[in-house]
């Protein structure tokens, strides 16, 4: 008994701990859009969108380049719509090339937890081929697999299952910042 | 048959030799119910034996086979469980069985718990059993009497004192936090045994249940990891070049086998835990994931794509004479061997329906045994006669962890403090 | 016997039991099957260690538990009813070769019962609830062999029992009707257990004596199920559960004049194939 009310106590301060943590995040999200920068550590000074964001950083990549592409259902071949994005992540990997990045390979919940995190790893895989086709080294870049774990969305429509169905490009290190 | 009616022509000649006169009845149909029991509260330390009834009561409800009748409609008050009990009292209010109990603090401070379990129409003792131990261990100890008394009226062993890991979940539906925790069968006593700062997926116990095999994003890449619970150590399983995932121990606990992805391709391998040897098992380009021992140890069941669609295949411990068992509709993953070998339990994804499904171990005779639509990963009690399964809630509500006879009867919820996926059953801990 | 001291961190249990049959009822039949629960017992108190020792943070799970057999219950003598004597049925055991393979062919349509007249009531009630059988036995016969020939609602969560007697053939209609009246009394007890992973394991047989007033006389596993039940646990439960089924809905509603009929009914056979495959 006296376990378990510990364990619950753990459980809420955690609950609460993390929901704190989190409505952060999701503020530091949603504002991301307008003018108002969202790197960690605040900008000097307000300033016009795009000179606030530092080339070459993490930012430049996912706001000026772009971060994801997707994918069709049950699929991992990297579709013609994406290539020109992959292809400015690599022309970008190129001009920075201390940077390193992983690419994380996600599912959406069509699938069972085991199969989406191979799907996933498929899924990233077949980003970093083609960044590798494109003259970024191997050694640059890494893969991870979420699979279904990670939802950028929740509900069960197309909609939704079609955002979650993506390949990320992340700043993992030698970024300026 | 002539010769049987040249018998049934002397039955009629000589009806009144009790020889000839034998009546043969074949009783083909039941009416399959739960059990009527009584398990009165137990004598002696009335503190202790109302829980120790309780939790006893409350086990065997919850398997569907036990119906534990209302204390207020005792008519005969135990109070000395060493004396026949009056079984036509118990017999008045449809008592089929009776669990008589007695709670007595010993002079070393132990408990000890003697209970009788009667044949109420045949007025017979079933069963008798003392047990001794620390106070603070009496739900041990219930669980042990529901499974003494399971087991005597069932013919298979018990499943009560077993306990749960599971992956609990917290936080919002696109932030979830999840830590790996561990519970008894009943849902009582949950601990954490991860803090939640990084993700833990798909935990499964070892045949001993003091290990436990999971998979862990503590460092950047994502790898199976082993936790032991006797000293909380954890430690990364093999020096695996990329992700590993979807561990399963062999039987006789020594050889963990495993998903390892390279190159975006992954394949089950099987690493000996002693040697630290790992062997590669499937080798095309499809995924092949999700292995399960069988009981034998001698076959593995896992599900790959490589022909189109996941679907289920065995192959031998080996990885020779892999074939595909499941022919039937929609994808079929996650196959998990019973402990009795007589069946694997698997995953039946149909468009965003999921659905447990069990099958014979020759892809035949599927029957589906979960109605939640979100429900997957089973895992086998391991008297092999109930399931549980992780039930996903629809736009992101989260997860429960809801278990099911083999049957398909008796479906319900587990309660888990919060929210809560991919349970594994641990075995008989007694 | 030995016993383990319970400061060890991993204690392991130690069992100790006395056996004594048991002076109830129908001790001395279950004398093997008690015999092979206390085996079972202390093969379990063998390997009865506790391996775990939930080291985490706030708990400890250390369980030193030790497991005694108790001993059956020794003051049965004084305490108890007037004991029944152990029943012995003094019916032979059928010929190993004597019953033809069980075949369950269907005998459609029913043989016309030779019962003279029902008087039907209306609110007669579908099977489930045990009708008090004492006060209203022959009325209740006549509704029940009706409720038999008339398949009209059938009780809710089971089939009708097949009208088939195996070995018997469809010539005597009375005799058939009997043994339809017996099982459709005795089916609504019946909860067989349906989790064993061969389903042969849960066929069992018996040898049921009655009583005139429809009351269980006599009743024993034949040798064939008593062997089976003594080593498979299945079995075991599978006996027992239809002995409580025996018990459970006597008194028998039988036709008294026929009484040399339904006297004695060997095999009586609990056969849950067809349950398991529903």
């Amino acid at each position: 008994m006296i376990r378990f009310s510990t364990s619950v106590k753990f459980a809420c301060l955690s609950a609460a701990l993390l929901l704190g943590a989190c409505t952060h995040k999701q503020e530091a999200v949603t504002t991301a859009p307008p003018p108002v920068a969202v790197a960690p550590p605040p900008a000097p000074a307000p300033a016009p969108v795009t000179s606030s964001i530092i080339p070459g950083s993490a930012e430049d990549l996912r706001v000026n380049v772009g971060d994801t592409v997707r994918f069709a259902l049950d699929e991992y071949n990297v579709e013609e719509s994406d290539k020109a994005l992959l292809g400015r992540q690599a022309a970008w990997l190129q001009r920075y090339p201390a940077v390193r990045v992983s690419i994380e390979g996600h599912a959406d919940e069509r699938g069972t937890r085991e199969y989406n995190l191979a799907l996933g790893a498929r899924r990233a895989n077949a980003v970093k081929e083609y960044l590798v086709s494109q003259g970024v080294s191997t050694g640059r870049v890494e893969t991870v697999s979420y699979g279904k774990e990670r939802p950028v969305c929740t509900s069960s429509d197309e909609g939704c299952w079609s955002q979650n169905r993506r390949g990320v490009t992340i700043v993992s290190g030698g970024a300026n910042s | 048959m002539k010769k049987f009616l040249m018998v049934l022509a002397g039955l009629v000649a000589l009806a009144s030799t009790p020889a000839l006169a034998q009546l043969r009845v074949d009783v083909t149909q039941g009416n399959a119910q739960p059990l009527p029991i009584a398990i009165p509260d137990f004598v002696g330390d009335h503190h202790a034996g109302a829980n120790i009834a309780g939790v006893v009561r409350a086990d065997l409800e919850r398997s569907g086979l036990f119906r534990p009748l209302d204390q207020k409609g005792f008519a005969e008050r135990i109070t000395n469980i060493n004396a026949v009990p009056n079984f036509g009292s118990w017999r008045s209010i449809t008592a089929q069985g009776l669990v008589t109990g007695q709670v007595t603090q010993q002079p070393d401070g132990r408990l000890r718990v003697d209970f009788r379990l009667w044949d109420v129409y045949g007025e017979s003792q079933m069963l008798g059993l003392q047990f001794f131990t620390t106070p603070e261990n009496w739900r041990r100890i219930a669980h042990m009497v529901s499974d003494a008394v399971y087991e005597r009226i069932t013919g298979e062993k018990g499943y009560f004192d077993t306990r749960i890991v599971f992956i609990s979940e917290t936080g919002p539906a696109l932030k979830r936090v999840k830590r790996l925790a561990i519970m008894d069968e009943d849902g009582a006593n949950p601990i954490f045994l991860t803090n939640g700062s990084y993700m833990v997926l798909t935990p499964r116990f070892n045949p001993t249940a003091q290990m436990i095999a999971y998979m862990s994003y503590i460092a950047t890449k994502p790898r199976v990891y082993l936790f032991d619970i006797e000293t909380g150590k954890q430690e990364v399983l093999g020096n695996f070049p990329n992700m590993t995932f979807s561990p399963r121990f062999s039987p006789d606990g020594n050889k963990v086998a495993l998903t390892l992805e390279t190159g975006g391709n992954s394949d089950v391998y099987v690493m000996d835990l002693r040697s630290r040897a790992v062997q590669r098992l499937t080798s095309d380009p499809g995924i092949d994931t999700a292995p399960s021992f069988s009981p034998d140890g001698r076959q593995i069941a896992f599900e790959s794509d490589r022909g189109g669609s996941q679907q289920v295949y065995l192959m031998n411990a080996d990885g020779s004479g892999q074939r595909r068992i499941t022919f039937g509709q929609g994808n079929n993953g996650t196959p998990v061997w019973s402990p009795r070998g007589d069946l694997l339990a698997f995953t039946k994804q149909q468009g965003s329906q999921f659905t447990i499904g069990v099958m014979r171990t020759d892809g035949s005779g599927e029957r589906l045994i979960s109605s939640g639509g979100r429900d997957e990963g089973p895992t086998w009690a391991p008297n092999g006669r109930v399931l549980m399964y992780s039930r996903g809630l629809s736009g992101g509500g989260g997860s429960q962890i809801w278990s099911v006879d083999v049957t398909g009867r008796n479906q319900r919820r587990v309660l888990t403090p919060g929210s809560a996926s991919d349970p594994a059953w641990s075995p008989l801990i007694h | 016997m030995s016993s383990s001291s319970p400061t060890r961190a991993r204690a392991a249990a130690t069992a100790t039991y006395r056996r004594t049959h048991p002076t109830t009822a129908r001790g001395p039949r279950y004398g093997v099957l008690v015999s092979v629960a206390f085996h079972a017992a202390v093969v379990a108190a063998a390997l009865f260690t506790f391996q775990r020792n939930f080291d985490m943070p706030e708990d400890s799970n250390v369980v030193p538990v030790d497991l005694v057999t108790i001993a059956d219950v020794t003051n049965v003598a004084a305490q108890a009813l007037p004991a029944p004597e152990p029943e012995k049925l003094d019916i032979p055991v059928p010929a190993l070769e004597a019953p033809p393979e069980p075949q369950l062919q269907a005998v459609e349509p029913a043989p016309v019962p030779p019962v003279p007249k029902f008087d039907v009531k209306k609110d007669v009630k579908p099977a489930e609830k045990p009708v008090e059988p004492k006060k209203t036995a022959a009325v209740n016969f006549d509704a029940l062999l009706n409720k038999l020939t008339t398949p009209e609602k059938p009780v809710k969560n089971t089939k009708p029992a097949e009208r088939v007697i195996p070995g018997i053939g469809s010539g005597n209609a009375m005799t058939a009707n009997i043994a339809d009246a017996l099982k459709s009394q005795i089916y609504r007890c019946w909860s067989p257990p349906t989790g064993a992973p061969d389903a042969r394991d849960l066929v069992v047989d018996y040898a049921l004596r009655l009583n005139p007033d429809g009351t269980v006389g006599g009743l024993q596993l034949t040798p064939g199920t008593a062997a089976t039940a003594a080593g498979n646990a299945y079995t075991r439960a599978a006996a027992e559960a239809a002995s409580r089924a025996i018990y459970q809905c006597q008194p028998y509603r039988l036709p008294a004049e026929r009484y040399n009929v339904w006297r004695e009914i060997n095999p009586l056979r609990f056969d849950p194939h067809q349950m398991m495959e529903q």
